[in-house]
């Protein structure tokens, strides 16, 4: 429907002949009903993923044990050879959702060695062996849908990981809590690959956007350590690992091309990002509800900046939703003494203030940016 | 390029899955297994998931000499780092425990790493009977079949309840 007014419009104002319309609406609903079919492929792939593994779940008892690992060994072999023969001679929306269930049901089968073996359960043992078998599998995935299941996939054994550094001893508490950021940097560094990009284009894409909204998500949480940080922040471990990312950033941010506004923006706010994912948590301080607000300001500020000059509108107006969201919260914490909540409502009012001073000029300049972008994307 | 790495993409997940198979069947046929004493992880809530939750109750006798030792010269608790010995007196009985350096388990009739039994350990129960073993694991003397593997793995067998396998007194 935003298409067509959209085409409409450009018809009328002469942008584009009728035939160019007609053109544009077939590429675009031919793309949509793939990316449509790719993405509910996905879907049924990985609920019966998820099936598979409820099934093992249940422990049904009336088949035994190793009867229950030759079927599931039979079934595995009999969609394995699914799935070769689908990526020989597609389709490839139904090739993947193979992998997927292929991906699901190799998770359930360790499980079911675990569970007719008794093994005990170590998770992230399993969960690391799953990952590694399955590599190859995922890797071979031709849709975003398969990518983003893959990474989620990776990062949950990562995250499992990372329980058992924890558990392992006291001391590594800060080193498993700063190796948090390695997920989404990894995610950003695959996004950022040159060879990623080259070979597995809509892999890269999907790490990418999965890094930076992890990275974001990271960053907002980080900045609640102004309210009350773990103790965790304090060990030599928890800097060891804050370097690190700082070095995953720099690295990042080098390969950033420097004659894009939107990708220079971009280093400052994988810069402010690290900053407030780690620097509330390191340094020592008492409870300051105010660094916490302006720190997240700022970060989803930096958000805003980079969208506006990348022409990212969406991620401009969840931008401004984030930055809306924190101002209506500092009202609510400023609720104290009378002094504490007039000193608040009159910080958080003009905070409001600049912040729609600064979106009202910065808004209007967008608008006209996006038009003259659009009178110069549309084909001639 | 493509079918050869696809047919390796597939092959891998098998391989794994038989690797894992036959690495449990290996450890069960080790012909060293134990009967050991367990009771519940948790008095209030036994049952976690499909799963009993339970820790190891050994039969702590001889001198240990690893971990921390309570007043009666016995492991307070299993310590991560030691080894527990295992030392045969019969079939039906479970076996004594001494808690011992992992490099000194030579005389011991069967031995285990005593980080895989720190608790809370797990026995996976079918769906349909998992109330009722909870149950009975309150009301019986329960005990597990463990065998060792050369690295001191633990690999569980059959529960027993009251010297009797848990099916049969379930029923069908």
């Amino acid at each position: 429907m935003a298409l067509d007014r959209k085409l409409a419009r450009w018809t009328e104002a002469g942008l584009i002949s009728r035939e160019q319309a007609e053109s544009i609406r077939a590429f675009e609903t031919g793309q949509g009903k793939t990316s449509l079919v790719y993405a509910l492929a996905g879907l049924a792939g990985l609920a019966m993923a998820i099936g598979c593994v409820s099934i093992v779940a249940a422990n049904w008892d009336v088949v035994p044990g190793r009867m229950k690992l030759g079927i599931d060994l039979c079934v595995m072999a009999v969609l394995g050879y699914g799935v070769v023969r689908l990526r020989e001679r597609g389709p490839g929306w139904l090739a993947d959702a193979a992998s997927v269930v292929l991906y699901g049901l190799t998770l359930a089968s360790i499980a079911l060695v675990g569970q007719v073996y008794q093994l005990g359960g170590d998770p992230v043992a399993a969960l690391g062996f799953w990952s590694l078998c399955t590599f190859p599998l995922m890797s071979l995935g031709q849709s975003r849908g398969i990518a983003l299941i893959w990474l989620l996939g990776l990062q949950t054994t990562y995250g499992f990981a990372l329980t058992k550094l924890d558990v392992l001893h006291t001391r590594f508490d800060g080193l498993a809590l700063a190796a948090t950021g390695f997920a989404p940097l990894g995610a950003l560094l695959i996004g950022r690959s040159v060879r990623v990009r080259s070979r597995r284009p809509l892999l890269a894409v999907v790490a990418e956007r999965l890094g930076w909204a992890e990275w974001l998500i990271l960053a907002s949480a980080g900045t609640l350590g102004f309210y009350d940080r773990p103790s965790a922040g304090d060990e030599p471990w928890f800097l060891v690992g804050s370097a690190l990312s700082f070095a995953g950033v720099l690295w990042l941010a080098r390969g950033l091309d420097a004659s894009d506004p939107g990708a220079r923006t971009s280093r400052w706010l994988l810069l402010g990002a690290w900053a407030a994912a780690y620097v509330p948590l390191s340094l020592p301080h008492g409870n300051i509800p105010l660094a916490a607000a302006l720190s997240f300001i700022a970060l989803w500020y930096l958000v805003a900046l980079t969208a506006y000059r990348s022409g990212q509108r969406w991620t401009l107006n969840y931008a401004t939703a984030a930055i809306g969201v924190r101002l209506l919260i500092v009202y609510f914490e400023v609720f104290g003494s009378l002094l504490d909540t007039g000193l608040g409502l009159v910080t958080g009012g003009l905070l409001t203030l600049l912040l729609i001073w600064l979106w009202s000029r910065r808004r209007r300049a967008f608008e006209r940016g996006s038009q003259v972008l659009a009178a110069r994307e549309v084909p001639k | 390029m493509t079918r050869p790495l696809s047919k390796l993409a597939v092959v891998l997940p098998l391989l794994g899955l038989l690797l894992l198979i036959t690495r449990a069947e290996l450890a069960l046929r080790a012909n060293n297994g134990f009967r050991l004493a367990i009771t519940g992880y948790d008095p209030r809530d036994l049952l976690g998931g499909h799963y009993l939750e339970y820790t190891y109750a050994f039969d702590w006798q001889g001198p240990s000499s690893c971990g921390s030792l309570g007043p009666d010269g016995h492991p307070a608790s299993l310590d991560p780092a030691c080894c527990v010995c295992l030392t045969r007196r019969g079939d039906d009985e479970t076996p004594w425990a001494r808690q011992v350096e992992c490099g000194m388990v030579q005389g011991c009739d069967g031995w285990l790493r005593s980080a895989p039994l720190l608790p809370p350990s797990r026995y996976f129960v079918p769906e349909q009977h998992a109330a009722t073993l909870e149950g009975l694991l309150r009301q019986r003397q329960a005990s597990v079949e463990v065998t060792s593997s050369p690295d001191g793995e633990p690999a569980l067998g059959e529960l027993w309840l009251d010297g009797r396998p848990w099916r049969e007194l379930v029923g069908p």
